[in-house]
């Protein structure tokens, strides 16, 4: 039996799910595995060696013996880096606690797997590859409050070859020590409408994930009403001042609803209907915004009015845009990639009328903006399907527009993906005839394909690779004959399609998710204004806060002790539960019912 | 007793209000020490004369915005309010009466250490308790105003087991107040002779203001006619309404809305010959100082319920079917404001003014009394305030009603007056002094028909009592089945829920349902025995209520018959 087939066994029982996707990869072509000169094998990816060439197993023992002596005790030990394990097994030798080892990449596991007996390891250790990191930050989480977050012990080789993802880590260790448990209350605004209106929905439910309680408030439910303003008047002036009082109306409902859930922070994303004034107050009711502009600032300039009016402002630019921000004395910006949302966006099955309906050898899903409209003229020669809306039906194009151009759901963007041979992800642009020669933005689009494990052909952006590996995870093209031959040859390689479709998967789960997004976000804002996490400490309404306040052993104390909120609490959340009791009321039920009595009858 | 505490949270009219009660519990109990909570920002309405022996003002405006507008937290709130009702908890009460009547007086009770709480109270499950026959008969008649007709004053003494005795509320108003008074007027100009009317054109509510031109048309009759001073009275945030009658009027007015503390209110009140007023603290306040009235009620506020509690006083209110409005009525078409003419005020202030006794009158359309129930207080036999119409309108069933429900209540709930003959004769010959009996046929046809309501009601009445007294009865003799027991229990639930369904189909016998209700939900479960003896008693209540006006209806409806025909034998001669 190979070394594969062991481990694979091993891993069966320990984690069934990771041990059919090791199944799935097979290891990058830049990997060589090599024979060090006291014997063992080690990986090679690229110029980094993950081992030492001359003798693995000492440098094992020496980095395990020098990590074990500067580590404080924790139940939980988090080893950044698997390589081919030998520094796991030294460590396992001088630590009695659990060892949870992080893992970027797939394809290293599978490698090790193939060439080294882990089988000890697998068995003894708790293994999170990949974007597959939900235990780590739970057990993380868990010991926060009481033990701190566990150490990590990063294996340098490893953190060479992802660096963010260990950066991610970290932020979130950064992050579980600073929230200690505590839950943090979050405002997400939505736009009325357009792209960064799911954006926001993926943020709500990533904070949710994280354990934050969040409260979105949905201008979705406006939308009809903002449009119809465009059939009031022909007047341009007049539709935008209609507009602009219907924007400023939405402002005011949500300095309401912040009044009301009185949140830690509010989270606007671009095109969020915000004031000035607004903005003001809530920076005067020291309510934290961070605005999330993900835009093109230079077809976009509003940020100049948002920018100096919030905590953390987040771009999907750098470059220029920071140049420019840092002119205009800004200091509270840093940038933000775009992701995707895996509860959306993932692999779905589709049914034989679906699969009639959405596949095609080439897909394009998208608004139909200028350089769209002119470059898949380009491919009419092709088996392409072009979904979305604002496309010109009176062009050649219109037979290969999908459903005469109508609106689609995330649901149906997702089983299009799917159900493409190869998905083209042009960026739009209003100036140009094609591919926009300096574009940088990187749209959702490109991690929503990568999520939904779907092979896309990208147009080249300056932003693209620090988040995925061209090559290797997509694949982009320069121009129309770029795009065309890269068709050819993918049309003709499915396997080759298939591999690298998987790796940007991998990638995107392992980084490029709303979560990932979410916790940096919060690291950023947290290591900027501790006071986010001050205000909730010293909240005076915080249930914690309330019972020291009162005493823990005075009867108030104990009365106050059954309300294990992890928010601030309020008068009505005492007497709720108060008139829901079935046992019988004590003299603080009916104080508490006499303040709510004597609050309401003034009004 | 020792102890006795009122709680007493309403409004300055209520406080004045008071008195009788106050005065009543002094006299009956001379031993025990009174008190009474109040909001403080009324403190000073309680002078020194004022009936009690240990005023406890809460300074409850100070505490709501603590816990609303502060930063304070929860804690804090909760430790605020310790310290605010700290001197009621600390005393044991052998009786505590509580007639704010609001759910925070409620839950104030149940917090404090009461041998008999009367009004409003909560168990520990948070039922609400309304001890006291007279109490709950309060919470009955706020979901029947129009039915009812005793006063508010008269309620809260028999709630407190004391009878009316004609004790009005009274202040008295020092010389040194009357000379800071006669000087606010004489730098106003007005002569120690001089006529002068007061006008207080205000009041809490909107609902219930008489129109300010309305008040200013008259104020210039009154000029002209008599050439009255007017003084009008208010509060700062009433000042439009005085810049409103002010540009009705030719010659000055003495505006002092805004302009007075309460004690040169009172002593202000007593200089006027006599004060028009809608329903407002005002008002009580010159009751106190013994001002003569011309009340003008209108929206929500009932003279029968909440008028000046002193005989002879002037009352005009609208002749209409939605007066009064529900207490918790936002009229959006307040056609009562505009309803009383200035016309029934001038004749009413012109017999005032006469100083003779006021004749009854006819209320004909010809007449400016026409859309007007105009009622003059007096107290009855039992010393009971009561409301005597001065002009004749025709008889209606709610008028029998209201009648036959004053006697039927007052021999319930004092148990004494049940033996008291209710003369049938007298009682007819009462109608006939006060109404136009010429649709009499027509009302005593009617009031037959609505007999048989009270008839049914009387027999589920009878049902209950059967069912109650066979368990008593198995109780008593320890030979108790528990399922007979459970099976009986079980079909007096069931007549409960009959009874209130009942009475939603007629709004002549709902009070009496609401009232057994009331009666039923406030029995106390600690005992089973008494808790089966005390819905008996409901039960019994409820059927010789119902036997009562059944029997009342009856004559009614015979007399009304023959006095008609006879009316009509006098009319064809």
């Amino acid at each position: 039996m190979s070394f594969y087939e062991k481990n694979l066994s091993c891993l069966r029982t320990q984690n069934p799910e990771l041990a059919s996707a090791v199944g799935e990869i097979q290891p990058s072509a830049s990997f060589q595995v090599l024979q060090s000169k006291t014997g063992p094998p080690i990986l090679k990816a690229g110029n980094i060696s993950f081992h030492s060439l001359h003798n693995p197993e000492q440098e094992a023992r020496k980095w395990a013996e020098h990590s074990a002596s500067t580590m404080e005790h924790h139940p939980y030990l988090i080893v950044g880096g698997l390589g081919f394990g030998y520094h796991i097994r030294e460590l396992m030798k001088h630590t009695r606690s659990t060892i949870v080892i992080a893992e970027p990449r797939l394809d290293i596991l599978r490698c090790a797997m193939e060439n080294v007996d882990l089988q000890d390891i697998l068995a003894g250790c708790t293994l999170c590859v990949g974007g597959r990191l939900q235990p780590l930050f739970s057990l993380a989480d868990a010991s926060a409050s009481s033990s701190g977050p566990p150490p990590l012990l990063l294996h340098k080789p490893s953190q060479r070859t992802s660096p963010d993802y260990f950066e991610r880590i970290k932020g979130r260790l950064l992050l579980a020590q600073h929230l200690q448990g505590t839950r943090l209350k979050v405002t997400v605004v939505t736009p009325i409408y357009g792209g960064s209106l799911p954006v926001a929905l993926s943020c709500a439910n990533a904070l949710t994930q994280l354990g934050h309680s969040v409260d979105v408030v949905d201008n979705s439910l406006y939308a009809e009403n903002f449009l119809a303003l465009d059939k009031v008047t022909d007047n341009n002036d007049h539709i935008c001042a209609l507009q602009a009082l219907l924007t400023s109306f939405l402002a005011e409902l949500l300095m309401a609803r912040v009044a009301h859930t009185k949140p830690d922070f509010v989270l606007l994303l671009a095109q969020a209907p915000i004031t000035e004034d607004v903005l003001e107050r809530l920076r005067a009711a020291e309510i934290p915004v961070v605005y999330w502009f993900v835009e093109d600032y230079r077809h976009m300039d509003y940020w100049k009015e948002v920018v100096h009016r919030c905590a953390l402002f987040c771009t999907m630019q750098k470059g220029q845009f920071f140049e420019e921000l840092e002119k205009s004395g800004a200091t509270n910006y840093f940038y933000l990639p775009l992701a995707c949302d895996p509860a959306i966006h993932h692999p779905v099955p589709l049914s034989p009328e679906e699969e009639k309906e959405f596949s095609s050898s080439l897909s394009h899903v998208g608004a139909g903006y200028l350089n769209r409209q002119n470059f898949f003229l380009g491919l009419l020669d092709q088996d392409i399907k072009v979904w979305g809306n604002d496309w010109n039906l009176d062009s050649p194009l219109a037979g290969k527009i999908q459903r005469k151009g109508a609106r689609l759901s995330a649901d149906e963007y997702v089983k299009i993906f799917n159900a493409s041979k190869i998905n083209i992800n042009l960026h739009s642009s209003k100036y140009h005839k094609g591919v926009d020669p300096f574009g940088d933005t990187v749209n959702p689009r490109t991690f929503e394909l990568a999520g939904c494990n779907a092979f896309q052909l990208v147009d080249e952006r300056s932003l693209i690779p620090e988040l995925f590996e061209p090559g290797e995870e997509l694949i982009s093209f320069r121009d129309l004959d770029d795009c065309k031959e890269k068709i050819r040859y993918f049309l003709d390689h499915p396997e080759e399609r298939k591999a690298i479709a998987l790796k940007a998967k991998e990638r995107a789960l392992r980084e490029h998710t709303y979560e990932a997004r979410m916790e940096e976000m919060l690291c950023k804002l947290i290591i900027r204004y501790p006071s986010v996490l001050n205000r909730r400490s010293t909240s005076r309404n915080y249930p914690s806060n309330l019972i020291s306040q009162a005493g823990p052993d005075t009867p108030l104390g104990k009365y106050l002790s059954q309300f294990q909120k992890d928010e601030e609490l309020t008068l009505s959340d005492i007497t709720n539960v108060i008139k829901s009791k079935t046992t019988p009321l004590t003299e603080p039920d009916f104080m508490f019912l006499l303040m709510e009595e004597l609050q309401e009858s003034a009004g | 007793m020792k102890h006795i505490l009122t709680l007493n949270f309403a409004r300055m009219g209520d406080i004045i209000e008071a008195i009788p009660l106050m005065a009543g519990l002094k006299k009956a109990y001379p031993q025990a020490r009174i008190d009474m909570a109040i909001n403080k920002k009324f403190q000073g309405i309680c002078r020194e004369d004022y009936p009690v022996d240990h005023l406890i003002p809460l300074d409850l405006d100070s505490f709501v915005r603590g816990v609303i507008e502060t930063e304070n937290s929860l804690v804090d709130g909760y430790r605020d309010l310790e310290k605010l009702i700290l001197p009621l908890r600390e005393v044991d009460y052998d009786l505590i009466v509580n007639f704010s009547h609001t759910i925070a007086s409620g839950y104030l009770a149940a917090l404090l250490k009461g041998k008999d709480i009367r009004g409003l109270s909560f168990d520990d499950r948070r039922i609400p308790l309304i001890n006291h026959p007279w109490m709950q008969y309060f919470w009955t008649m706020v979901r029947n105003r129009d039915l009812n007709n005793i006063n508010l004053v008269d309620i809260h003494l028999m709630s407190a087991d004391l009878l009316p005795e004609e004790i009005i509320p009274s202040f008295k108003i020092t010389p040194q107040e009357e000379s800071l008074a006669q000087e606010v007027l004489h730098r106003e100009g007005v002569g120690e002779q001089d006529l002068l009317i007061g006008i207080q054109p205000g009041a809490n509510d909107e609902a219930k203001r008489w129109a300010a031109s309305s008040f200013g048309t008259l104020a210039a009759h009154l000029q002209e006619e008599y050439g009255a001073r007017i003084c009008l009275f208010g509060i700062e945030s009433e000042k439009s309404l005085g810049e409103e009658i002010s540009r009705h009027v030719k010659k000055p007015l003495v505006n002092l809305i805004g302009r007075t503390t309460l004690s040169q209110l009172s002593a202000l009140l007593k200089r006027c010959r006599l004060l028009i007023t809608n329903d407002t603290g005002t008002m009580h306040l010159a009751t106190a100082v013994g001002t003569q009235l011309i009340v003008i009620t209108i929206g929500n506020a009932y003279s029968q319920e909440s008028g000046p509690y002193r005989p002879g006083q002037i009352i005009l209110q609208p002749a209409l079917p939605c007066f009064p409005c529900e207490s918790s009525s936002e009229c959006r078409q307040p056609i009562c404001k505009t309803h009383i003419p200035v016309e029934a005020v001038l004749a009413s202030v012109r017999m005032v003014l006469k100083g003779e006794e006021i004749p009854q009158l006819q209320a004909e359309a010809s007449t400016p009394f026409h859309n007007v129930l105009l009622t003059r207080t007096d107290f009855d036999q039992r010393n009971l305030l009561e409301h005597r119409p001065l002009t004749k309108r025709p008889l209606t069933e709610k008028d029998c009603f209201q009648f036959l429900y004053r006697e039927m209540w007052i021999r319930s709930l004092h148990r004494p007056w049940r033996k008291d003959p209710f003369i049938h004769e007298e009682f007819l010959s009462t109608l006939e002094e006060r109404y136009c009996l010429s649709s009499a046929v027509q009302v005593g046809t009617r009031l037959g028909h609505l007999k048989k309501d009270f008839n049914e009601l009387g027999v589920m009445a009878q049902q209950g009592i059967t069912l109650l007294e066979k368990i008593l009865k198995l109780v008593k003799a320890h030979s108790s089945d528990p399922r007979f027991i459970e099976k009986s229990l079980k079909r007096v639930a069931g007549l409960d829920e009959e009874i209130e369904q009942y009475g939603l189909t007629s709004r002549f016998i709902l009070l009496l349902c609401h009232m057994f209700q009331f009666q039923k939900d406030s029995v106390k479960e600690d005992e089973f025995e008494s808790m089966v003896k005390s819905i008996l008693r409901a039960y019994q209540d409820l059927h010789w209520r119902t036997n009562f006006m059944k029997r009342a209806l009856g004559d009614l409806e015979r007399s009304l018959s023959s006095s008609i025909s006879h009316d009509q034998a006098v009319g064809s001669n």
